[in-house]
């Protein structure tokens, strides 16, 4: 592939979702970019993301403006590429939340409710009216609302045509050029990237290596803490559309944020253009472990079962997991390392790195130039509360 | 159940596959006294070596199929149909038939085997399985397991390859030999190796006129490796058999030939023969348009290694072939404890073969269930092992003969598919590679969906790795190493459903 | 040649289904006419046609011989497919049985008084 420059204003490492969003906002910014990324473009979580672009599951909160920043970014920047002929199969399809328990209804209105105050656009919709939006909805629900802003993204389409739109801009991507180590200078700055194919001499480094991020952070010496929290889905046969929206379980949010320990799942289905329908998701900590587990997925199948029945007679076709880069405190790490000048992460994005990526790399191209942050970037400081400290009082724990 | 009965989901013994190595290793198992049980996705055992007939009279028998690897003709006759006969009477192995595994895991103490049921596994028949519990079991778990999951053709995509009439050459036999259908009147068999001629043979018995037989491999490349099989006269006999009979029907047999091209409006009409040069690539200037209302093509076999790779068993490169096959040690035994895998998907070496390894499976998972010694685990397996070695040797000198070329490549037009399934063609496969920095075929899936499909890969996954090869400059990397599917054939979600405690029908 | 020739029929040169050698002795039920020997035929309807078969044929064979090559457009750009590999792995063959399905033709044994169609899923890239 193309030659290592032998300088950059910004080295990207990682051609994920992240790594391709900040490639293309720095590019934008007039700065000559390379992204280094060991595999190829699909070389990490981005490829097994569903690519939900999701509003409707954020508590109010820093990670809910980021959500929402993020939401105008992909509409944007989907009606500016729809515009060059380049469809990532953006569709601002909406999401219906719904509940079949009592619990779970009180569960959705008082979300609804606080989501409202922040800014997200939610309707409520009477439990025997919810079919009307999914005429295969099962009739047995309690609750509904609607959340017309979630959109849906072909992840993989998207990094594509984000590179794509980079390298316009004069950036260079690199795959199957893994970073083994980072420069720096006495004074502690950043001086350049060493891989297995040369190196790039560079003040600015971001790291979008996702789950990977870790260890790039330790090429510096030092600590970040993102764990693999295992994720794994469900796909048909392509089917005529059965499923219009992305429908979830009203638990899926509670699922989020619950004890990561435990294994979690909440049903999350959803038709793609191609015809398959796509069931989620499960929560496991367990390490890099590829062999699925079969009892979650068939529980996935059962709730997914009970929201829509006729899925019963649907066939499987494959199943397919992938690991959320998990930060503890459950926020993206977007930012300079302070330890590190230079060393920029942007991170720790858990289940909606695909989601969040316009608003992170607004956030880093602005880190970066020193221009103005258009939200208030300091809950997802590297040195914030919840991040190192909380790592060493989880490690003091156990 | 009845009351005091063992769990009729937990059985000692599982043979997956009723092809020759699955028969012989059953037979081999039982004849040790442990009780047996065999699954396989067809109505009938035999696989794909002894298709039985399923029309007309003999109907449900191991039917006489040609066999071009050796062994004759594999008949009712044949000893190891015969012995699994016996054994299916006295009910010592248990057979499954209209039974997939379509996903399976190695735990602690065994194998967990979930399986789906009906003539097409995907039709599923739940008032069946309700009848019946304890034989239709959704689930079973075995001390041991003895893989003998068998190959599917080989093709090489080529323009037009997806029009109706083209098929596999497998498949055509299958057809002719279970169905008593030809697939054509007028047709072509074409691709390499030492299958084409008996495929050829029994159309053109059958009354289809065979055009041409064009096998890719030049004939000196052939002749080169030729005087290995000498030895083998069984073969060479067979193989001179087929000769006489494409002679007497006057069918030509050109080497250095491919069809590199199909064309037709909604079903295929004419193909394009065309020469090779020694890498297989076309030669321009070569083409030679034939009418035809089939093609039947095949590039020998790949291997079926999903179940294996379920279960955890390493996979290596098959040395001649370059497909991934389980890697077994002598006694057949894979990586994972008390896991045995023989026949084709160990490695393309035919029916004669298959039987052999299927033999040493079976005294091997006897061996490790403890109903028989050391002693005789040597003693009984030495005969089987002496013709393993010699038939192997002659289905690596097979290989030699055939290997391929990559010049192939070159016969692809960028809009000709390469993933039946997803309907990716090859420029953007090329895309994936040269502008997306895809390095391999998962790579090369998740860009572009190719692979992704129903079929799993099975008809792509080698072209596209060649592919990935030749279009980045880079060796074609280890497939071995590749992940491979968690789902080996389609089933209802209820299906998948069930399996939790949870699980209400609707 | 054609092992029917036995009869002395002439054969139909397009007719695909092959009488297969006798075996055993004694009349079979159906013997007699250009498929003697296997069994008594039925019908089954697909896409609006009657379609012959005789017990123990899969679909697909059943429909080879009716001259349907094409079984199903494909998903995305609605090309023809039809029997490709024969024995499973496929999945061109796909059809729809009663209304049940999709089930691979090639597998799928075919029954009288079914009413076969074609599977027809249109997707979009
Ligand atoms: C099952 C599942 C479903 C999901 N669904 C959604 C969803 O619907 N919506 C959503 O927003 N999010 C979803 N997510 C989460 C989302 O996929 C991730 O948050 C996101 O993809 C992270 O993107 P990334 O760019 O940070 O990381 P990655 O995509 O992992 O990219 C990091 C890249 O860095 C490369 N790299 C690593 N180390 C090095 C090195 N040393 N040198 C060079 N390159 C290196 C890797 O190869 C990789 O390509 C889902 C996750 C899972 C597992
Ligand atoms: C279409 C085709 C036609 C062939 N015809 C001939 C021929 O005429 N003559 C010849 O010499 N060779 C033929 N071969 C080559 C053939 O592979 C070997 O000669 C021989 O049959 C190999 O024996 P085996 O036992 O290894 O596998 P096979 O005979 O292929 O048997 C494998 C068996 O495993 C079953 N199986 C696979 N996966 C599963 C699963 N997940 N669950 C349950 N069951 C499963 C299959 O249904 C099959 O019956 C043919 C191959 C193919 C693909
Ligand atoms: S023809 Fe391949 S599955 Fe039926």
């Amino acid at each position: 592939m193309s030659r290592l420059p032998a300088t950059a204003d910004a080295v990207v490492i990682g051609a994920g979702i992240v790594g391709a969003a900040c490639a293309d906002a720095l590019a934008a910014a007039g700065r000559s970019v390379a992204v280094l990324e060991r595999h190829a473009l699909t070389g990490g979580t981005t490829a097994a993301g569903e690519g939900n672009l999701l509003v409707s599951d954020k508590e109010p909160g820093p990670e809910l403006d980021l959500a929402l920043l993020a939401n105008r970014g992909w509409t944007t920047l989907g009606a500016a590429l729809a515009d060059d002929g380049v469809d990532i199969e953006l569709e601002a399809k909406g999401g219906l939340m719904v509940a079949t328990t009592d619990a779970g209804r009180d569960a959705i209105d008082a979300l609804a409710e606080r989501q409202r105050a922040a800014g997200v656009v939610v309707e409520q919709v009477a439990a025997e009216d919810a079919h009307r939006f999914e005429p295969h909805l099962t009739r047995e629900l309690t609750a509904a609302s609607y959340y017309p802003q979630d959109q849906q993204v072909q992840p993989v389409k998207a990094v594509a045509a984000l590179l794509e739109r980079a390298r316009g801009h004069g950036a260079t991507f690199h795959p199957a050029t893994r970073v083994t180590g980072l420069h720096h200078g006495r004074d502690g700055r950043l001086t350049g990237v060493a891989t297995e194919r040369g190196t790039v001499g560079t003040e600015v480094v971001v790291n979008a290596a996702g789950l990977w991020s870790a260890e790039v952070a330790e090429l510096a010496g030092v600590h970040l803490p993102i764990r693999p929290r295992r994720g794994q889905i469900l796909v048909t046969e392509p089917l005529p559309r059965l499923v219009h929206r992305k429908v979830y379980d009203a638990d899926y949010v509670g699922t989020i944020a619950a004890d990561p320990a435990e294994a979690a799942l909440s049903a999350v289905i959803e038709g793609t253009r191609a015809g398959t329908i796509l069931i989620g998701s499960s929560r496991e900590l367990v390490g890099l472990d590829r062999n699925p587990n079969w009892d979650l997925l068939a529980r996935m199948a059962a709730r997914a079962i009970d929201l829509f029945p006729v899925l019963a007679e649907v066939r499987l076709l494959r199943t397919y997991l992938g690991f959320r880069p998990y930060p503890p405190d459950h926020l993206p790490v977007i930012g300079e390392d302070h330890r590190i000048p230079g060393l920029f992460h942007a991170t720790g994005h858990e289940g909606a790195g695909i989601g969040l990526a316009p608003a992170t790399a607004r956030l880093i191209a602005a880190a970066v130039t020193g221009q103005r942050a258009p939200i208030d970037p300091s809950p997802f400081a590297v040195d914030r509360p919840g991040l190192l400290a909380g790592e060493e009082a989880a490690r003091a724990g156990t | 159940m009845s009351p005091g009965s063992a769990d009729p989901t937990r059985v000692p013994a599982v043979v997956v596959g009723a092809g020759p190595a699955g028969m012989a290793a059953a037979v081999a198992l039982a004849e040790t006294g442990v009780p047996v049980t065999v699954l396989d996705s067809y109505p009938h055992p035999g696989g794909q070596y002894h298709r039985p007939r399923a029309v007309g009279p003999g109907a449900g028998r191991a039917g006489v199929v040609a066999a071009p690897t050796g062994a004759g003709t594999g008949t009712g006759d044949d000893p190891t149909v015969a012995a699994f006969r016996h054994h299916l009477a006295v009910g010592t192995v248990h057979l499954r038939s209209s039974t997939t595994v379509w996903s399976a895991s190695a735990e602690e103490g065994g194998c967990t085997l979930r399986l789906t049921t009906g003539t097409d596994p995907a039709a599923g028949t739940a008032a069946h399985a309700a009848a019946d519990p304890d034989r239709d079991a959704a689930l079973l778990h075995a001390e041991v397991v003895i893989i003998a999951t068998g190959a599917t053709d080989r093709v090489l995509p080529f323009p037009g390859w997806d029009l109706p009439g083209v098929c596999t050459a497998g498949g055509a036999q299958a057809l002719l030999k279970g169905q008593g259908i030809r697939v054509g009147t007028r047709a072509v068999v074409a691709g390499s190796g030492p299958f084409l001629l008996p495929v050829a043979a029994a159309l053109a018995e059958a009354g289809t006129t065979v055009a041409a037989v064009a096998e890719a491999q030049h004939a000196a490349v052939i002749a080169r490796a030729a005087p290995r099989i000498a030895g083998h006269l069984d073969v060479v006999t067979e193989g001179l058999g087929y000769a006489r009979v494409l002679a007497r029907h006057r069918v030509p047999v050109r080497h250095a030939t491919a069809v590199t091209a199909a064309a037709g409006d909604g079903r295929v009409e004419e193909v394009t023969l065309q020469r090779l040069d020694e890498q297989w690539r076309p030669v321009p200037g070569t083409e030679q348009r034939v009418a035809v209302d089939a093609a039947c093509v095949s590039f020998g076999f790949v291997p079926q290694v999903g179940l294996p790779a379920l279960l955890g068993c390493a996979l290596t490169s098959d040395p001649v072939w370059g497909d991934p096959v389980v890697a077994v040690d002598s006694h057949q035994h894979t990586c994972v404890d008390r896991v045995f895998a023989a026949g084709e998907s160990t490695g393309v070496g035919g029916a004669a073969v298959a039987v052999e390894e299927g033999a040493l499976a079976g005294l091997a998972a006897a061996h490790a269930l403890g109903a028989i010694d050391v002693g005789a685990l040597r003693d009984r397996g030495a005969p089987h092992r002496r013709s393993r070695a010699r038939k192997q040797a002659f289905a690596a000198t097979l290989g030699r003969m055939y290997r391929r070329g990559d010049g192939w490549v070159h016969w692809l037009a960028d809009d000709t598919l390469i993933c039946r399934c997803e309907e990716v063609d090859h420029a953007s496969v090329r895309h994936a590679v040269t502008a997306l920095g895809a390095v391999d075929q998962r790579s090369v899936k998740l860009t572009t969906r190719c692979g992704m499909g129903r079929c799993q890969a099975r008809m792509c996954g080698d072209a596209v790795a060649a592919l990935v090869a030749h279009h980045s400059g880079a060796p074609a990397d280890d497939r071995a190493a590749l992940s491979t599917p968690t789902v080996l054939a389609p089933v209802r979600l209820r299906e998948l459903a069930a399996l939790s405690p949870e699980y209400e029908e609707p | 040649m054609p092992a029917r020739d036995q009869r002395g029929a002439a054969p139909d040169p397009t007719d695909l289904r092959v009488t297969p050698p006798a075996e055993g002795s004694g009349p079979v039920r159906g013997d007699d006419g250009p498929h003697g020997g296997r069994g008594t035929p039925f019908t089954f309807r697909h896409d609006g046609r009657t379609v012959t078969a005789y017990p123990g044929e899969t679909i697909g064979a059943a429909l080879l011989a009716a001259g349907v090559r094409a079984l199903r457009p494909s998903g995305f750009d609605a090309r023809p497919r039809g029997l490709f590999c024969g024995i499973g792995a496929c999945f061109d063959c796909l059809v729809t049985v009663d209304g049940d399905g999709p089930v691979r033709a090639c597998l799928a044994a075919a029954a009288p008084d079914t009413e076969v169609e074609v599977h027809d899923v249109p997707r979009q890239r």
